[in-house]
């Protein structure tokens, strides 16, 4: 494996409705002198991709963003202080703006300032994890992952969970200064699709852990079956943005939901004008709007004086930074958080994937896993990790196809298999 | 909205005042004229009304059953707070006046030289000694209205604009300051931020000040900013922000002061702020204000409002000036007969510095 010149993967050629292209042949990435390349073993399937997809920009490049795998090969200069091996499981933060200024080299992306173009964020701008292996140029942005989380989980704490997690961090600088004048804190979540439901776990397990009553969280989608989720996960009331009703009447049933009638925190994970309207005519003095949807673009407007005469704050947010995604994977290491649901597909789909996401007839996350080749269009293999804390019977079907394979199938399995027989489950398996 | 605005108030009848057993009667001294009024004149929830809250003077009479924590005797010096809240709510409750949203509510009797009658007049009556702060000699008392609203407003958004800057330093190791509007506030801030911020960070902030006017921008070089940028009237926002962002050396600034709050400083600020930066809304000029939604999240974009300040914040204001580690900014004193005139003069931008009422 360690002399590949080709590798297989899926790259983008042409914007929307032209397909994403699989490829078996590609050219095997350069390993860079400061980084690594890694083995991909999980890639989230992610809305921004879709998004780049449509909109018009740099390409030919590999997409996908969330990636998880093994250390493949270590660069000549990589600065490795940790000593991580080859074989090693890591998540790989891939945010990158220019690549090289004291913003960028530190995982603090977000604060690079160099244009646009110059932008060489992993699977947006350049090559990603739709892959059979990917190239991370620092060496740094590889954060190793405990036993304790399944690396095809891994993938997606880079991008959806890390965004909702970096906004509830801010989320959380404002609660006490809100409860030093108030009795109550009242957060409203805006849209519970996959962000919005991160953050509500993150909420449950962070906030409502330590401050009890005197947090109310509250969630809210236009879409009713979405709430139910939203309630398991946390949520001690939800509400229903029906489309037939109108912004006075939605309003109304946001700030009757609330104890102190009205939210002091809103975090909008829609970004649309309604959802932003809503938001700064129902929150509180002194609260703060936390922006994280960007719906199609929208151009949000507000009446100034009103805004000031209320003391409102509002904060844009922009995925996360190194540090913070360190923090994400110990929360998810240590049982602080649990993924949200997925399913494991085939590299060859992601043309396919591509379509049923901007649709939105994707459930859950769709992550892609390079080097497991028995996934078929027919079987749904569950991520074991998602059902060891449930009651769920797994229908497990191997094809060991290759020794590699069946190894590292073989020891998934095993691992599977003693965690879910600890919980008292039952696993029922064929092999063809 | 034109409106009857009684400002040649005479002496008020005592005896009607002491009916409400909590007032307190101060004889105005010296009132300043501020660009809320302007705003108040305009928008008047309440008719007719004595426009004024920057108010310094004596205590003249006090109420039955007043509390009188700080001790205050008659005749004495003071500064009165006029952000008056509705006393019940619970922001109220916890010292938060400036939250308070009943507080412009024309049903309601409330704050000073807005809901209830302030200080172009001789006499005013104040609801509770806790409103009262006494005054130390070394402040000059035609001045030190400005303590109570101009001042104090610059001081919550500069005090703002500090808990900003220590979460960005240890990231950036700089941190450009852009204050837009060189008028009272913008001034005040400018002083404040190089008696607070300049001392600490001399180098690491660059402190620069943006106006129409270039007579003001000399006034802000004077005061402490390092630089000033002229915004001229006839200049599209695009020109404006090219311009704004070249004045820093990071290429923009981190943080913005927007002293006047119209749709041209909204939008020359949101383009020209840097990744992560902080636009800090004071300004009540009036206007909607847009954001792309997604530039603001690529851009990390925040924003905090400023409205007044805390009675505690006015204390520690006092105390700085005490100090004389700050000083007023120039102004120019008038009689009450001259209130509408000025009132004119500063909608039209044409008032340097602060204009005072004498009232004595």
């Amino acid at each position: 494996m360690a002399d590949c010149k080709t590798m297989k993967c899926v790259k983008m050629f042409e914007c929307y409705p032209k397909d994403l292209q699989y490829i078996t042949n590609h050219e095997f990435p350069a390993l860079p002198s400061e980084g690594a390349i890694i083995k991909v073993m999980s890639a989230g399937v992610c809305h921004t991709d879709v998004h780049m997809w449509t909109e018009p920009q740099k390409r030919p490049y590999i997409p996908g963003h969330e990636i998880a795998g093994s250390i493949h090969a270590i660069g000549d200069s990589a600065f490795n202080p940790d000593g991580l091996a080859l074989g090693d499981k890591v998540a790989v933060y891939s945010l990158l703006g220019c690549g090289k200024c004291k913003y960028c080299i530190k995982g603090n992306a977000s604060w690079c300032n160099a244009p646009p173009l110059e932008n060489k964020a992993l699977g947006l701008m350049t090559n990603g994890g739709f892959a059979e292996y990917v190239a991370v140029p620092l060496f740094a942005f590889l954060i190793k992952l405990p036993d304790s989380i399944e690396v095809e989980a891994a993938g997606v704490l880079g991008c959806g969970a890390l965004t909702s997690y970096n906004a509830v961090q801010h989320a959380m600088t404002r609660i006490d200064p809100i409860l030093s004048v108030r009795d109550r804190c009242g957060i409203l979540v805006i849209g519970v699709g996959g962000l919005g439901l991160y953050a509500i776990k993150l909420i449950k397990a962070l906030v409502l852990s330590k401050y009890g009553d005197r947090v109310e969280l509250v969630g809210s989608d236009a879409i009713e079956s979405k709430l139910r989720l939203a309630s398991d996960f946390g949520c001690s009331k939800t509400i229903h943005l029906d489309m037939g009703c109108s912004e006075d009447e939605k309003l109304e049933k946001v700030k009757s939901a609330f104890h102190e009638d009205g939210p002091h925190i809103i975090i909008d994970f829609v970004g649309a004008k309604q959802t932003f309207n809503m938001a700064y005519k129902s929150a509180l003095p002194g609260g703060v709007i936390i922006c994280v949807g960007v719906h199609d673009n929208d151009t949000v407007e507000m009446e100034l004086p009103t805004l000031i005469r209320c003391v409102i704050g509002i904060q844009a947010i922009y995925v996360g930074s190194l540090q913070q995604m360190k923090e994400v994977v110990d929360l998810v290491a240590s049982g602080q958080m649990t993924p949200i649901s997925y399913k494991l597909h085939k590299l060859s789909e992601v043309p396919q994937l591509m379509h049923k996401l901007k649709n939105g007839e994707i459930e859950g996350r769709a992550i892609i896993t390079p080097h497991i080749e028995w996934v078929s269009n027919d079987t749904q293999a569950i991520g074991l990790s998602h059902f060891m804390k449930s009651d769920h019977v797994i229908f497990v079907i191997f094809f060991p196809f290759s020794i590699a394979l069946y190894h590292f199938q073989y020891d998934m399995f095993c691992n599977g298999i003693n965690k879910i027989h600890d919980a008292g489950d039952v696993i029922i398996c064929t092999t063809f | 909205m034109e409106g009857s605005v009684c400002y040649t108030a005479s002496f008020v009848n005592l005896s009607e005042h002491l009916r409400f057993p909590d007032l307190q009667l101060r004889k105005v001294s010296y009132c300043g004229v501020c660009h809320s009024d302007v705003h108040i004149w305009h928008r008047a929830p309440k008719l007719p009304i004595i426009l004024g809250h920057e108010m310094t003077g004596t205590v003249h009479a006090i109420g039955n059953s007043a509390e009188n924590a700080e001790g205050l005797s008659l005749g004495d010096d003071v500064l009165v707070y006029p952000w008056i809240g509705c006393e019940e709510c619970k922001f109220c409750c916890a010292g938060r006046m400036d939250l308070c949203q009943r507080a412009w509510n024309p049903e309601m009797t409330i704050e000073i030289g807005c809901t209830r009658d302030g200080g172009y007049a001789e006499y005013v009556a104040v609801p509770k000694m806790k409103y009262l702060v006494p005054l130390p000699e070394s402040i000059p008392r035609e001045s030190a209205g400005m303590l109570a609203c101009g001042m104090l407003t610059a001081f919550n958004a500069v005090r703002t604009a500090m808990k900003f800057i220590d979460d960005i330093m240890p990231i950036t190791g700089n941190c450009g300051i852009l204050v837009i509007g060189g008028g009272g506030l913008g001034l005040s801030a400018i002083k404040l931020f190089k008696y607070l911020v300049k001392t600490k960070y001399e180098k690491e902030c660059q402190l620069l000040c943006a106006d129409i006017a270039e007579e003001k921008l000399s006034l802000a070089l004077e005061f402490g900013c390092d630089d000033v940028i002229h915004w001229p009237i006839g200049d599209s926002p695009e020109e404006l922000t090219k311009k704004t962002m070249s004045s820093f050396p990071e290429g923009g600034p981190r943080i913005v002061l927007d002293f006047v709050g119209c749709k041209r400083t909204f939008t020359v600020a949101y383009k020209s702020i840097l990744k992560h930066g902080k636009l800090i809304n004071i300004g009540l000029h009036g206007d909607t204000a847009e954001i792309p939604l997604f530039d603001a999240t690529t851009k990390s974009f925040g924003m905090q409002c400023v409205y007044a300040g805390t009675i505690q914040q006015m204390k520690e204001l006092v105390n700085i000036f005490a100090e004389g580690k700050v000083t007023p900014l120039p102004y120019t004193v008038h009689d009450l007969e001259e209130a509408l005139d000025l009132l004119l003069k500063l909608k039209a931008g044409q008032v340097k510095g602060r204009a005072i009422l004498k009232l004595e």
